[in-house]
């Protein structure tokens, strides 16, 4: 084994043991004060609940005894099924919500759930006096009597607590404590990972070139290591001492290795899609709150809009963005869409009405647009060649885990601090992003190249669009992909799980699958495909794990059939996506020697993100024409097709050039 | 002007008059309040309203006593007496003073602003050119719930398959309500049963109730209705009682009728926050400048369900349980 896979091999296995160490440890500290915690609600709940009931049902009893007070005899009350109706329909827990009179004759409340026949045996809570909840049949029961205004007993209102819903809302917490286990332990291992790459691997990495250098005899000084801490102060100690030794004078510090920089991108990514994506949740809510007659437009068009404008903003500035980023740092570039996404948030956060929101939402989907643009370039630039896979794997990998957390946490933040006071939360840690990239990303930039005259320049593009491998990674497997995609997570999934009977939790927890198969699996595949270098394989297999999956829905017509489609479409966009764009350099060198790389994945995400809002459009078509089920096989269809022919264009222009 | 300003006004106002210095100048205005069946706490509202906002008035009272005649005479006297401005109160005394749409300046006063008060329906009447804004020297407050939403209350209160109506013939909003509630009534499935107590002459007569609440019942109704009307409110007691002996639970648009009599229930607006609300349209007229045009012609917002108990035993007729949670209810004991 080589020094430097003998170096690698030692740091990854003690990144993974700290890691795994200090996550067994937040986690089963979480668990145990969790697990208690969840297990109490069985018991604690129905009691919690019963406590509400106790007031809604002793305010129901107020209202017949005014009634009674006012003259009305019993017999003749009006009115009291639709008082209990309204009362249950109010409270989806409660089963069933009667009034049985002294005689033992139910006079109102036998449109619910069916009551148990004998409830005589229910104990009565008195007024002022805790709940007394019994267990009987599927639900918990309770009873108050009725006092007349002359301090007689009316008779009795029944309730009864719907265990199935007690239980479902238990799940719910339970998610919601797994949900913020899980981000912690994200956040956790994302900041360890960055202690542990700054204040060891990048020490240890100095040790080993100066090893790699010495064993070579291209020079007997260590060069100054990088990073920061005791590790890094110890080795830039022993280059003074090896400098002494050899007479040779040393570089203060040596360049950042760019296993380290890649870090500092996630790490910045990491923190700015989280800043991003805290408004994702209730974004809809919010515009709801500032619908204002707008262009004509109607109240559903209208809600969506602002996701819409921001995504289309994001996509739209990709190509002015890639000239911007010929004339700045990344770290200036990544600044500038940190900020615009910073005062996008602050600005929804102050809109009164939807136009104001639009024109925040705008000034963010910039901001991420160029995120993205500039995290995407600081990868390709100091990830070798080799490894360009993993970089851009790592890339899409840490946009899904810190998606993820985010959208969790803004979901929290919002519930305890608002929408808007979460949006200016959003635009501190957009600015946190910031402040990490200013401290860690350097001078690096894109090589600055002449102005190109205009017809030059059309020309250009023309040859790149005849470019027939770059045209078909476009056209055969990056846009297709994208349509897919937005239209199966965005649109079909939802919608047709919610027409199958799944409740609002079990879509969310469906389609999350994507996201989470991305996240995971994206790293792990590129790796992969990078030691082999299977990058076209890669793009085209997983274009055909997602048609496949498209087409699972014929033999399970059910959740299950989504389920499948969603996992494979993540699988499938887990090997395709990263590998589509480290052939970009590949398949268009020669283009990317006039027009410069940033422009040719400008292109490229500008030629896959615009027309991805006809994805859930074509999508309603085909619901339209064929059903749901049908939609999504022949969108797996096409990808499936698309693939086969992508392989083709490959194949063909290989034997060409061969 | 909206009703939510009005209302904070209404409160300042009175604080306003509090912290008012003595010596401060104050413009004496004068005001013709023309009267069609003495006075009222519409009227009554009006002068507290202004007398609260620190106006100085000064009132010329004219009581047409239910007289169309006698209107004619007082138009003349404010004619020549040339006030300020022109309240009146009821359809008929807007009509009388302003005249309607169109009508003889001679005969009618167009160039004083005229406010009017406890008005049905100003468009149907002819009063006004349209709404919000009359177009013409003429504002003034509806003090009715539109026919259609006191319909839904009745309905939710009586369910009923056949409905009596008591109206007026002799008034302009009588004969518009009673149409408009034709429509609305045919639609919901409900039978409409209609009888005005007017002689031949077409003019209403007291002793003509008692007959036409005989004949109404006659056709087992299962509730009567009451449309808003001037003849009808001084003979409150008298005309609910009557109903009532006759096993006709009421429904009225008018709160005098529940409170001071026994019908059952109405959908209203309180006569004197009417009253206080015409107060506020005469100050932004007098002390805020504006021509009576373009100060608009509008209701108060809320109506409140009135619930006379004693009535709802009398007749064993009981609300449902439901409506107990928001009316108004009098005499629950």
């Amino acid at each position: 084994m080589s020094l430097a896979a003998a170096t690698s091999a030692a740091v990854t296995r003690l990144k993974v043991r700290v890691v795994t160490l200090a996550l067994l440890v937040i986690l089963s500290a979480a668990a145990a004060v969790s697990v208690p915690v969840a297990g109490r609600q069985f018991q604690d709940l129905p009691v919690e609940l019963a406590a509400k009931h106790v007031t809604l049902v002793s305010q129901l009893g107020r209202d017949i005894s005014r009634a009674v007070e006012f003259g009305i005899p019993l017999a003749d009350m009006r009115g009291l099924d639709v008082l209990l109706a309204d009362a249950r329909a109010a409270h989806p827990e409660v089963g069933y919500l009667t009034f049985v009179d002294t005689q033992g004759r139910t006079r109102a409340g036998q449109d619910g759930a069916p009551a148990p026949t004998d409830l005589s045996g229910v104990p009565r809570t008195m007024p002022g006096s805790a709940p007394r909840l019994v267990e009987l049949d599927a639900f918990h029961a309770l009873r108050l009597p009725v006092i007349g205004p002359d301090g007689a007993v009316l008779g009795d209102i029944h309730l009864g607590i719907d265990r199935s819903h007690v239980v479902r809302l238990i799940q719910d917490r339970v998610f919601d404590i797994i949900t913020v286990m899980v981000v912690t332990a994200i956040i956790a291992t994302e900041l360890l990972l960055l202690l542990l790459d700054s204040m060891v691997t990048a020490p240890l990495l100095g040790l080993q070139r100066w090893a790699e250098d010495t064993r070579a005899g291209r020079g007997a000084a260590l060069a100054g290591a990088p990073g920061r801490g005791e590790l890094a102060a110890f080795v830039r100690q022993l280059a003074g001492l090896s400098g002494v030794v050899h007479g040779t004078p040393t570089s203060p510090t040596a360049g950042v290795p760019w296993l380290i920089m890649l870090r500092h991108v996630r790490v910045a990514l990491f923190v700015y899609v989280v800043a991003d994506t805290l408004s994702l949740s209730f974004l809809p809510l919010f515009s709801r709150e500032l619908m204002s007659p707008l262009w004509s437009l109607s109240e559903d068009v209208l809600v969506g809009l602002p996701i819409v404008v921001y995504w289309l903003m994001s996509a739209v500035v990709q190509l002015p963005g890639a000239r911007l980023l010929e004339h700045m740092t990344h770290r200036r570039a990544f600044v500038v869409g940190a900020l615009l996404s910073a005062v996008g948030a602050v600005g929804s956060a102050m809109a009164q009405d939807m136009a104001s929101l639009l024109v925040a939402r705008a000034v963010s989907g910039i901001g991420l647009g160029l995120v993205f643009m500039v995290c995407q370039a600081a990868i390709l630039t100091h990830v070798p060649t080799e490894r360009r896979t993993y970089g851009v794997a790592t890339f899409t990998g840490v946009f899904f885990l810190a998606t993820f957390s985010g959208t969790a946490l803004g979901g929290i933040a919002a519930e305890h601090l608002g929408f808007r006071a979460t949006f200016v939360l959003s635009g501190g840690i957009a600015l946190l992003a910031c402040a990490f990239a200013v401290l860690t990303f350097g001078t690096s930039r894109e090589p600055h190249r002449p102005a190109v005259q205009a017809a030059e320049g059309w020309a250009a593009y023309g040859k790149l669009a005849v470019n027939p491998r770059y045209a078909g990674l476009l056209l055969l497997a990056a846009l297709p992909n994208r349509m897919f995609n937005v239209a199966l997570v965005f649109f079909l999934a939802p919608l047709y799980l919610d027409m199958l009977g799944a409740s609002k939790a079990e879509i969310g927890r469906i389609v999350g699958v994507y996201g989470l198969t991305m996240a995971f699996a994206a790293p792990l595949i590129a790796a992969w495909v990078d030691r082999r270098g299977w990058q076209v394989r890669s793009v085209v297999i997983g274009s055909l794990l997602c048609g496949v999956g498209g087409f699972a829905v014929v033999p399970f017509d059910n959740q299950w059939g989504i389920l499948i489609a969603v996992a494979l479409m993540g699988l499938g966009q887990s090997m395709s996506i990263p590998s589509q764009m480290t052939l970009i350099p590949t398949v268009a060198a020669s283009n990317a020697r006039v027009l410069g790389l940033p422009r040719l994945y400008a292109v490229f995400r500008a030629g896959e993100r615009v027309p991805a809002f006809l994805g859930p459009i074509l999508a309603g078509v085909l619901v339209g024409l064929l059903g749901y089920g049908a939609a999504i096989a022949t969108y797996g269809a096409w990808l499936a097709v698309s693939a086969i022919l992508l392989a083709f264009v490959f194949s063909a222009s290989r034997s060409k050039c061969a | 002007m909206n009703r939510r300003r009005f209302l904070g006004l209404a409160a300042a106002a009175g604080l306003a008059a509090a912290a008012r210095p003595a010596w401060a100048a104050k413009p004496s205005y004068r005001i013709a309040l023309v009267q069609w069946r003495g006075d009222t706490a519409v009227d009554r509202g009006m002068r507290d309203y202004l007398a609260r906002a620190g106006l100085a008035v000064e009132y010329t009272v004219h009581n047409a006593a239910q007289d169309r005649a006698a209107l004619a005479a007082i138009v003349q006297q404010v004619k020549a007496a040339q006030p300020d401005l022109v309240y009146a109160f009821s359809t008929e005394g807007a009509l009388g003073v302003a005249g309607p749409v169109g009508g003889d300046p001679d005969r009618f006063i167009t160039d004083i602003p005229v406010v009017f008060a406890a008005v049905g329906d100003p468009l149907s009447a002819n009063i006004v050119h349209g709404m919000p804004l009359s177009g013409r020297n003429v504002t003034g407050v509806i003090h009715l719930a539109p026919i259609a939403v006191q319909f839904e209350a009745l309905s939710s209160l009586f369910a009923p398959k056949r409905l009596a109506v008591l109206y007026n013939a002799a008034e302009t909003y009588g004969r518009g309500a009673v149409e408009e509630l034709r429509g609305i009534a045919q639609a919901a499935g409900v039978e409409l049963v209609v009888d005005s107590p007017t002689d031949a002459d077409g003019k209403p007569q007291v002793e003509l109730i008692g007959p036409a609440l005989d004949r109404l019942a006659a056709a087992k109704p299962d509730a009567l209705y009451l449309p808003s009307t001037s003849f009808f409110i001084p003979l409150a007691e008298m005309l609910t009682a009557a109903a009532v002996e006759r096993g006709l639970p009421t429904f009225s648009a008018n709160e005098p009728m529940i409170r001071r009599g026994t019908a059952m229930a109405g959908l209203v607006s309180s006569f004197y926050e009417v009253g206080q609300f015409a107060g506020y349209k005469v100050e932004q007229i007098l002390a805020g400048g504006k021509p009576a045009a373009e100060v608009p012609v509008e209701a108060l917002s809320r109506f409140s369900l009135l619930i006379n108990m004693a009535a709802a035993r009398q007749l064993a007729v009981y609300p449902p349980i439901t409506m107990l949670r928001y009316a108004e209810v009098i005499n629950g004991r």
